[in-house]
């Protein structure tokens, strides 16, 4: 009865093992179907995008096709410069998301500080502290000096995320004469895990 | 069968296996379906510009010490240098220009009886006065005939009952006049006064518990007192203020109406052993005093509305005074503040983009006022700025606003014994050079203020704000 069983065991590994070595291939039907459909998040312009900067410059927002890139680029001064609300993230679907902003090429170089303030739209902006003037009340910031994240910050249908920058040099920093790029990317998912 | 057998247990194996294995598949299926995640690029472009704004140290010149006017309580007053004048009207009689005691005045003739019932002649302010229960009425007098009367009119509401404190060339008296024709003399006493001559009325009213209290008071045209008449009574409530004539021809001058007494300018914040001089605008003397116990009283009754209501000058040479103000009016206050830019110690950051402000106020007698900090706009453009508290060390009292070089000044940021006097925010355009911040404190203030210069390149809430820290020390 032993040896049967084991006769019957090694008759079937021998068909499984033949089966494999032997280029047997088993096609089982899969459709994938893709559709495109309009993004649920979306960037937009703030109410100082495009707005008078320092010395003549604008505050630049470009926001790419369909929203979904955003180009921001600003002229700050020695010490604080602040730019309120100058990109909005909007969800414009029927459904809630979690948004992130990640860093993933800080400012290099810079002996300034340069971060994100995530606002609910039309939030009352505060600021504490001396000698630099720093927010308070916002729902999440993001240094862009450093790689990092910011959020999750639920979206809810129909609502916007106000987006501020604020630059702040110490006294006596040297400031570059060049442009500074940190590169970002506005990550959202309907899932509650972080995103990888 | 016995391989049936045998094949049992491995086929409930094989199933579990696959149950197993579909419902692995289902849960990390239904994982990957929620779990997609999109991502949008973003750049963030950062460039730094020259500092648009900079600090710089006010100019070390100037005295010590400098005089604003800090009160005026003349609501109305006229040198009587036009006709007619915006705000008056009359009520019976002719009037016009002619020559007055300083520059013209306003002469006045009675054309038969007057305008209210044959009884006086009125021309009078427009604007009513009777929400007011305490006040004086100046006027300056001058009889051409000598046959009737002149003074002061208090009217009621349809101006055509009136209070007269008036004076002829043999009397003064205060009197009631009802409409239609009924004349109740309230008091009267006599005086001589001559015709072609300048002559002082100076009424004051007080309505208490519903009576009137009138004081009229006579004056030469060097200031000395000939009379005073007083009465009382209740019958209305004087809704309009002016003057009048009755029979006579007169020449008015130099009339004021005010919440205090007009007969004499005060100066206060003075130190021992100032004085100051009162100058019209043609150059003459009109009062002089010396400062005691920090207050310098000057008598200026004699020409209340000084000169010719324009151009008046306040004249202190040990302080180093010489202030044209637009006018100079009897019962105006003057405030003497130092200006002493010694006083002062300058720090500005680098960029000058920030400042360390400290001010020694040991010593001083009067108010501090001063520019502590020159705010230049280098690039050209024009911002607006304001000042924004961050918090105060110790409980200091000051004002603090920004002067800008295109005329138009900051609503100070007020600070009381350590507590914000909340304002509405306001911001001032700056452009150029010449603007500067300005602090107006008390002598025996102390603290330290941390506060922003915050400015942005449009009005209200858009574009870029900037903001430069200031700290502002107040020592004594």
């Amino acid at each position: 009865m032993g040896f049967m069983r084991f006769s019957v065991l090694c008759v079937v590994l021998l068909v499984a093992v033949g089966l494999v070595c032997g280029g047997f291939f088993a096609y089982c039907p899969v459709r994938v179907a893709v559709e495109v459909v309009e993004p649920p998040i979306v960037f937009y312009g703030g109410n100082n995008a495009n707005a008078s900067g320092l010395s003549g410059q604008l505050v630049q927002v470009y926001i790419g096709c369909g929203g979904a890139s955003a180009n921001v680029t600003v002229h700050a001064a020695a010490r604080a410069s602040y730019y309120v609300d100058v990109l909005r993230v909007f969800n414009r679907g029927n459904a809630g998301y979690n948004v992130y902003l990640r860093v993933v090429e800080a400012l290099r170089g810079l002996p300034a500080c340069g971060c994100i303030y995530l606002y609910g739209e039309g939030a009352e902006r505060v600021f504490a502290g001396w000698p630099a003037p720093a927010p308070e009340g916002y729902l999440d910031e993001l240094s862009l000096t450093d790689e990092g994240t910011a959020g999750p910050i639920l979206l809810g249908p129909r609502e916007t995320i106000e987006v501020d920058l604020h630059v702040y040099s110490p006294i006596g920093a040297e400031l570059p004469t060049t442009l500074s790029r940190a590169r970002l990317i506005l990550i959202y998912t309907p899932s509650g895990e972080e995103p990888p | 069968m016995s391989v049936g057998l045998t094949c049992k247990p491995f086929l409930l194996w094989f199933m579990s296996f696959m149950l197993a294995a579909i419902a692995v598949s289902a849960v990390a299926l239904r994982g990957v379906s929620s779990s997609v995640y999109v991502y949008y690029p973003e750049t963030q472009d950062v460039a730094f510009l020259p500092p648009p704004i900079v600090f710089s140290h006010p100019p070390s010149v100037g005295g010590g010490y400098d005089v604003d006017l800090a009160d005026r309580l003349a609501l109305v007053f006229t040198d009587f240098e036009a006709y007619p004048l915006p705000g008056w009207s009359s009520r019976g009689g002719s009037w016009s220009l002619d020559s007055g005691y300083k520059g013209y005045g306003l002469r006045g003739y009675d054309t038969n009886r007057g305008g209210i019932r044959g009884e006086a002649s009125h021309y009078y302010l427009t604007a009513p006065i009777s929400g007011y229960t305490r006040y004086y009425v100046a006027v300056k007098v001058k009889l051409v005939d000598g046959a009737g009367d002149c003074g002061i009119s208090l009217l009621n509401s349809a101006a055509n009952n009136f209070y007269e404190a008036s004076v002829s060339a043999s009397s003064m008296f205060i009197s009631r006049f009802d409409h239609p024709e009924t004349f109740t003399l309230l008091n009267s006493t006599s005086v001589s006064l001559a015709v072609g001559k300048w002559y002082i009325l100076l009424l004051e009213y007080v309505r208490a518990e519903g009576h009137n209290t009138f004081t009229l008071k006579v004056y030469d045209s060097s200031g000395t007192e000939l009379k005073t008449l007083r009465a009382s009574d209740s019958k209305f409530q004087p809704y309009y203020a002016g003057v009048l004539v009755d029979e006579e021809t007169v020449i008015f001058d130099d009339f004021a109406f005010s919440m205090g007494d007009p007969r004499v300018i005060r100066v206060i914040g003075a130190p021992s052993g100032a004085s100051f001089s009162v100058y019209d605008d043609l150059g003459t003397l009109v009062a002089s005093s010396a400062a005691e116990g920090g207050v310098a009283e000057l008598p200026v009754l004699t020409d209340i509305v000084v000169g010719r209501g324009w151009n008046g000058r306040l004249y202190s040479p040990e302080l180093s005074i010489n202030r044209t103000f637009s006018s100079i009016i009897g019962g105006d206050l003057y405030e003497v503040y130092g200006t002493a830019y010694d006083r002062l110690n300058i720090v500005c950051g680098p960029r000058m983009c920030s400042a360390n402000i400290t001010v020694d106020l040991s010593g001083l007698a009067g108010t501090y006022d001063c520019n502590v900090l020159n705010i230049s706009v280098a690039d050209g453009y024009t911002y607006y700025a304001s000042l924004m508290l961050a918090y105060l060390e110790g409980s200091p009292s000051l004002n603090l606003s920004i002067a800008s070089s295109l005329g138009s000044e900051l609503q100070p940021l007020r600070i009381v014994d350590g507590s914000v006097i909340p304002d509405e925010v306001s911001e001032v355009e700056v452009a150029g050079v010449g603007s500067y911040i300005r602090l107006r404190c008390p002598p025996t203030t102390s603290g330290t203020v941390y506060l922003y210069l915050v400015y942005r390149a449009a009005y209200g809430p858009a574009g870029v704000v900037v903001a430069y820290p200031i700290m502002l020390m107040l020592q004594r």
